[in-house]
């Protein structure tokens, strides 16, 4: 078909987190030329508690994907992304200097932030009350030199869904990590939960593993938490629990920016502060509200690491299944703008849902004489390619501008717009 | 058919396009007195639209969108909720009964509920024929 319009096979993936670099992999590996834009130390803050284990996976990752067909970009700051679907336009500042990068599609995997929620737990950290990660870097530091064990033998208290439930990612840690007490401690652990939810993938059979290895579960509702120097009480439901030390998993919310970032790139933020999916009516999660941008990972989902990475895998399916023909063409029903209509009153670049109209100059156009049949003006223009025909514009004109082409509607329903027309009582 | 116990379906391709797909595919068509008309989506159904429906001989109108937070082109269905609103208040300010005019939100999946609806926004109509 003539609509057709050919594309490179360039994505730009912004981030810098396991899911981004999973984006990368798999795009790599499937033929495409890959950006790869990291924020750090930029106004679109990245500040990973958990940056060290990042870096880390990123090195490996890099490592793994040196390749002429990837492009790392650190420490940018992204000032303007231009174009639509096929032909992205990306604005960076580097030390100064402004660096414009091309991209028909566009991974946000920015992930999201950890932080101690000292409020929610209305408990301070201590020598005896820690945070996973806290602990997770005693237990790494001791594998490493064969240092003495600070808890051995100790009872440690684990405390999920302290003022609320625990997210996912950090629950799946915190449970990962009482397996790691029992065995490398030798500690009595004790999980306290109020609903442990089994939806995340491995999740049950972490929890059998945990019960077979003598973690002890207990759910409380209303629990009375005192720390002094013998230790820890947890009083609930069931009686008394002491113990030596009190484990609290950090929580996570949308990293710093996202609304700045989302502002940037013409999508929405959901209620909850994260990159907001378009519907559940096709059920591929990621989709963004703008044709050729797409989420992946933890800045939209609530999910445990090699979930996020799963649906990093599913960011680059999704790309692939837009680009790898190689080209690119309009739905089969899309709006169109008369420009000659229009009165640029903007309305519909406000209402359009998916940013898929523009201002455009429009040319002259000349009969086969030369002469004169329409002058050139200014008017609003749907970008075919960004369009996904859902006509919210043409509901909206005030002066019935815009048209839906290859709408099917009965006859009843057309060509009544001038008045003349309608048959008088 | 006569004149006037037509009833149109406008509806959003994605849930109310499903649903009737849906029907046609287990043999339960949709009943000779009701029309369908599919549009991309909610947010495409104006004032205009529905009145035209009733211009062109219908004597009941479903307007049919996702649920809110459901649409693909995310505000679709309030646009179509509000419009309907809208609509109404026009019937209503041309003598005509804004009882005839109904908004409905619908899930692709929810093909067992449509006819019952359709059924339930006849009964007024049915019960005034049999006077």
């Amino acid at each position: 078909m003539s609509q057709r319009v050919p594309v490179e096979k360039k994505v730009m993936v912004l981030g810098d987190t396991p899911e981004a670099g999973r984006v990368a992999h798999d795009l790599l590996g499937l033929g495409y030329l890959v950006h790869w834009v990291s924020f750090e130390d930029t106004p679109i803050r990245t500040s990973f508690a958990n940056s060290a284990r990042d870096n880390q996976s990123r090195e490996a990752e890099l490592a793994k994907l040196a390749d002429a067909r990837l492009a790392f970009y650190g420490d940018c700051n992204l000032v303007a992304l231009e174009g639509d679907v096929g032909q992205f336009t990306a604005r960076l500042r580097r030390d100064g200097e402004m660096l414009s990068l091309d991209a028909a599609a566009l991974v946000v995997a920015t992930g999201n932030e950890r932080y101690y929620p000292a409020e929610r737990y209305k408990l301070s950290l201590s020598s005896n009350v820690l945070t996973v990660s806290q602990i997770q870097r005693q237990l790494d530091a001791v594998r490493g030199a064969g240092a003495a064990l600070p808890h051995r033998h100790e009872r440690i208290l684990v405390m999920l869904d302290l003022g609320g439930e625990t997210a996912r990612e950090t629950a799946t840690e915190t449970l990962r990590l009482a397996i790691r007490l029992r065995e490398e401690w030798r500690g009595e652990v004790y999980a306290f939960y109020q609903n442990l939810k089994v939806d995340t993938p491995g999740y049950e059979r972490l929890t059998r593993e945990m019960r077979e290895k003598g973690v002890v579960f207990c759910r409380y509702a209303e629990p009375q938490i005192t720390v002094d120097e013998k230790g820890i009480a947890v009083a609930y439901v069931e009686g008394t629990v002491r113990g030596e030390l009190l484990v609290l998993p950090e929580a996570v919310r949308p990293r710093e920016g996202t609304a700045e970032l989302a502002a940037l790139l013409r999508v929405r933020v959901g209620e909850d502060g994260y990159f907001q999916d378009i519907n559940i009516h096709h059920y591929r999660p990621g989709l963004s509200v703008r044709k050729g941008i797409y989420f992946a990972g933890r800045c939209h989902l609530d999910v445990a690491g090699d979930e996020a990475l799963s649906d990093a895998a599913l960011a680059a399916a999704n790309i692939d299944a837009l680009l790898g023909e190689g080209f690119l063409e309009p739905e089969a029903v899309i709006a169109h703008v008369d420009s000659y209509k229009c009165i640029r009153c903007l309305t519909c670049i406000r209402t359009c849902p998916h940013a898929a109209v523009e201002l455009a100059d429009y040319q002259a156009v000349t009969d086969g004489d030369g002469l004169p049949v329409r002058s050139a003006v200014t008017a609003a223009r749907v970008v075919d390619l960004a369009c996904r025909g859902c006509g919210a514009c043409l509901a909206n004109c005030p002066v019935r501008a815009i048209e839906l082409v290859g709408q099917q509607l009965p006859a009843w329903m057309l060509a009544k717009d001038n008045p003349q027309e309608i048959s008088q009582p | 058919m006569t004149e006037g116990n037509k009833i149109v379906l406008l509806g959003c391709a994605h849930s109310a396009g499903e649903v009737v797909a849906d029907l046609a595919a287990r043999g339960l068509a949709l009943p000779a007195h009701v029309e369908w008309v599919s549009v991309p989506c909610g947010s495409t159904i104006d004032e205009l639209l529905m009145l035209r429906a009733f211009e062109s001989g219908a004597g009941q109108v479903m307007v049919l969108a996702c649920y809110n937070g459901a649409c693909r082109s995310v505000d679709g269905s309030l646009w179509a909720e509000k419009r309907a609103r809208a609509a109404r208040a026009l019937l209503e300010e041309a003598g005509i009964a804004g009882w005839r005019l109904q908004f409905c939100n619908i899930a692709p999946n929810m093909a067992a509920d449509l006819p019952q609806w359709i059924e339930e926004f006849r009964e007024p109509v049915v019960a005034e024929e049999s006077k």
